[in-house]
């Protein structure tokens, strides 16, 4: 029997929610074939297994993994909006580094803040690096197109922190030799007791390969209060001290964390709409790993109270992150209270 | 501009590896996902990709590349210039939107697997950028096509083609899961940025550019040079990590060169073997496929292995004779088997262009010449049916493609059966045959699409139902765009006219 012949608008894949989709979704939409152990491979071999294990059968669970394709970036980035936006904002760091080199070029840095750079600050790249292989893991190991991209974005803004603050280094070392920027990092990253407990759960959640506990150990807990810290509260300090240009900065740089933050909302919510077993899955999650990386960003109180000239009382700092995180979670449709 | 070079402070974001102590470094580089090989953990850290680029001049850089590229498109939507130039030319645009587009997405999620699992610190990074432009080149080349679904149906399988049954796109799911969808870090890192990307698609973007600014597709041309000044520079993944393994593991090296370059092999000689030899119109074409391997790709991938210390691929006596096989015998089994593609397959065998066979391939007559001769004499009886499969072909259970390449050492086509554990196994050629055997635990559960259909997964079990399974109705599934009237031109008496 002859069908009359279908007029399509867009993919087929698409057209199934009559109207006309957004070039976001016409190039993001539903991508990833091979969910469901659709690999023309031996199911049992082990990068096969791999993700029938962590992602298939994540802690997480849908009805169907095409669930997961009901998730939006509320930013709805695409690659040419990506590279157009953070162009933009590479802009924005080049002028204020050309400024720092005109208006500071003779300045001379005391002593005391040069040794809060060295120690609390320059090393940060090793602990973003982190950062930057848990979002690409999120990449490679999430559940659909439209999650997968928004950890790509995550994982290559780390790698834009990491090398702003390398730049820094740089530009600290040709000043001071004598002080070991840019070689003494790694040694203080990984013996510096302030450092210690934040390169514990970095290491213990490079571990972690249950795709949605891993998602909520890095987008729902370790990232939005870390970043808190190094960012919005680094930033006050670096103030303070009369670096304005890096607060400047880091500012700048926070503005990745609140796209993560956005889109990592978004996605708490769509893991609680799809399966309410999984609000036990978040809660547990959250409990285990907020305790660690509490302890973490506290063993920093250093970097605020003893390294600087001018200092921040620490508990102040804290009460300030706290409160911004349990805005976060109630944003999410989690609470704080919920999980304790 | 700040005043440090990025040679100046490069170093210091590139090497952030530190020593793990509160979890052990096989718990964060599991073997599975990791790969092994014999190269001592600490030798990695000597990895070093040549070409340099900085996340600042990588946003700034791809944005002028993206508003060029999307520009020239944006200014030729309302050409229409896709309708006018011709079944062939499309044929050419869906194969390659439906096999790569989706596909080059995923590539991104192999890259983002290196980002994650790559054995330093340099080659994460590095990775990074290849995941950013492998999201790139699959939202290009699905942002593209898409206008064209309102004109051609078929044009729907940029999106849709690697979700189906279809037996191209299992073909080019069971070559690419193997090269990176399903692979470990190291495998990932040799097989798709060297072995594929260094040995064919760079170059053959190249070429497939000039081509379609020959034809006057300037979109397509547009297209596709952009998506290859990327893959130039993620593909030095491959050479940065064969430079470490060329100390430690060369046999490793080699094998996985061995392997990824035999299956890209195959898809390249289905894709790009007809698209230049019987899709590409005649008066536009500037060389055969095999003067294309020969002056782009053998001569290249020659010294490109060459610089590394690798060898020959030990088939290399096969792979040469290919050359003069691999198009033809392709492109006879999908002319036959048209109804199962998502394009409308020309036959290109119009008086001239079986000219132009012969003169670019002398045996060309001998060798495939009587089977046209057939298919012609069946259209001039009038009997198209003829033309037309009734029965499945044996495919290959390595890279699922129908069993129709001669062996250079018979000159015949030989169908290679073996059976593990209790099944049978068909290769089409030694290669095949040897990728499998060397780990068969890879590959022996899955199936090609003969397999289920005897397995009876394939329901009703007639060609209808075999269409079905592969999700082409009967608007998007290929014909013969002249329906055989190219036929009518030769002599009915003779057949041949030459």
């Amino acid at each position: 029997m002859t069908t009359a012949k279908p007029k399509l608008r867009t993919w087929s894949d698409l057209a199934k929610f009559k109207r006309i989709p957004s070039e976001y979704e016409t190039v993001t939409h539903n991508l990833l074939f091979n969910v469901n152990g659709r690999y023309e491979l031996d199911p049992n071999d082990p990068v096969v297994v791999w993700y029938d294990k962590y992602r298939d059968k994540s802690a997480i669970q849908a009805e169907s993994m095409d669930q997961w394709n009901n998730f939006r970036d509320p930013h709805s980035i695409v690659y040419r909006k990506y590279t157009e936006l953070q162009d933009e904002r590479e802009t924005f760091i080049d002028i204020l580094f050309e400024q720092n080199e005109e208006l500071r070029a003779n300045e001379k840095l005391d002593q005391q803040w040069l040794q809060f750079l060295l120690k609390a600050f320059t090393p940060l790249r090793f602990l973003a690096h982190g950062l930057q292989m848990m979002a690409s893991y999120g990449a490679m190991i999430a559940p659909s197109s439209y999650i997968i991209n928004c950890y790509h974005f995550q994982a290559a803004d780390e790698m834009r922190r990491i090398q702003r603050i390398s730049y820094r280094t740089k530009e600290l070392q040709l000043a001071y030799p004598e002080l070991g920027f840019g070689e003494e990092e790694r040694h203080i990253w990984e013996s510096d007791p302030m450092w210690q407990p934040l390169r514990k759960v970095i290491e213990l959640m490079l571990t972690e390969f249950d795709w949605g506990k891993s998602f909520i150990a890095l987008n729902l807990v370790l990232k939005p209060l870390l970043d808190e810290l190094v960012s919005v509260k680094y930033a006050e300090l670096f103030r303070l001290n009369g670096d304005e240009l890096m607060a400047e900065m880091l500012e700048n740089l926070y503005l990745d964390t609140v796209r993560s933050k956005e889109w990592s909302q978004d996605l708490s919510k769509l893991i609680l709409e799809i399966n309410p077993n999984n609000q036990a899955v978040l809660t547990e999650t959250i409990a285990k790993w907020h305790p660690l990386v509490m302890e973490g960003i506290t063993a920093l109180a250093p970097a605020f109270e003893e390294l600087p000239d001018i200092k921040m009382p620490f508990a102040e700092v804290l009460k300030d992150i706290t409160n911004k995180y349990d805005t976060f979670l109630e944003d999410s449709e989690l609470t704080l209270s919920k999980i304790s | 501009m700040p005043k440090l070079k990025r040679e100046d402070w490069y170093h210091i974001a590139q090497k952030v590896n530190w020593t793990f102590s509160y979890v052990s470094h096989e718990e964060v580089f599991p073997k599975e996902i990791v790969g092994e090989t014999q190269v001592p953990i600490e030798a990695w850290e000597e990895w070093d990709e040549p070409y340099k680029m900085t996340y600042r001049e990588y946003v700034d850089i791809q944005r002028d590349k993206d508003g060029g590229a999307y520009a020239v498109k944006s200014a030729l939507s309302k050409a229409k210039i896709t309708n006018k130039l011709g079944d062939g030319w499309n044929n050419i645009l869906k194969m390659h939107y439906g096999a790569l587009a989706v596909l080059e997405w995923h590539a991104g999620i192999a890259e983002a697997r290196m980002a994650r699992f790559g054995l330093d610190s340099a080659w994460r990074n590095t990775a990074v950028f290849g995941s950013l432009d492998e999201v790139r080149h699959g939202q290009m080349q699905l942002y593209f096509p898409h206008e064209l679904v309102r004109e051609d149906i078929q044009f729907d399988w940029a999106h849709k083609a690697m979700h189906t049954e279809e037996w191209v796109s299992v073909a080019a799911r069971a070559t690419f899961d193997d090269m990176f969808s399903a692979t470990n870090a190291i495998d990932v890192a040799v097989g798709l940025p060297y072995a594929f990307e260094t040995g064919f698609t760079n170059l053959q973007f190249l070429g497939m550019a000039a081509d379609a600014m020959n034809v006057g597709d300037y979109n397509f041309s547009s297209l596709i040079s952009s998506i290859q000044t990327d893959e130039s520079r993620h593909a030095q993944i491959g050479e940065a990590t064969l430079q470490v393994m060329m100390k430690h593991d060369k046999e490793k090296a080699q094998e996985i060169v061995d392997r990824m370059f035999w299956k890209a092999w195959r898809l390249f000689g289905v894709m790009t073997g007809i698209s230049m030899d019987y899709y590409s119109p005649l008066k536009h074409r500037s060389m055969s496929f095999k003067e294309f391997m020969d002056e782009w790709i053998i001569n290249q991938f020659m010294q490109n292995i060459e610089s590394v210390g690798l060898d020959k691929p030990w088939f290399w006596d096969q792979f040469m004779y290919e050359q003069d096989h691999i198009s033809h015998s392709l492109q006879m089994g999908i002319y036959f088997w048209r109804p199962t593609v998502w394009w409308k397959p020309v036959a290109g065998m119009g008086i001239e262009e079986r000219q132009w066979l012969s003169e670019k391939y002398p045996d060309w007559e001998e060798n495939y010449g009587p089977y046209w001769d057939t298919i012609i004499q069946n259209y001039q009886n009038g009997a198209v049916e003829k033309t037309l499969p009734e029965t499945l072909p044996v495919l290959c259970s390595c890279c699922n493609l129908p069993i129709c390449i001669p062996d250079a050492k018979t000159g015949k086509v030989e169908v290679k059966t073996i059976t593990y554990e209790g099944q049978k196994k068909h290769f089409c050629s030694d290669p095949c045959q040897w990728i499998f055997e060397r780990n068969p635990q890879r590959y022996a559960g899955q199936k090609t699409i003969v397999d289920r259909f005897l397995a009876g997964e394939v329901q009703p079990p007639t060609v209808p139902g075999l269409l079905n399974y592969m999700s082409l109705s009967e608007h998007e599934m290929g014909y013969d765009p002249e329906n055989g009237a190219w036929a009518l031109q030769y002599n009915k008496d003779k057949n041949l006219v030459i």
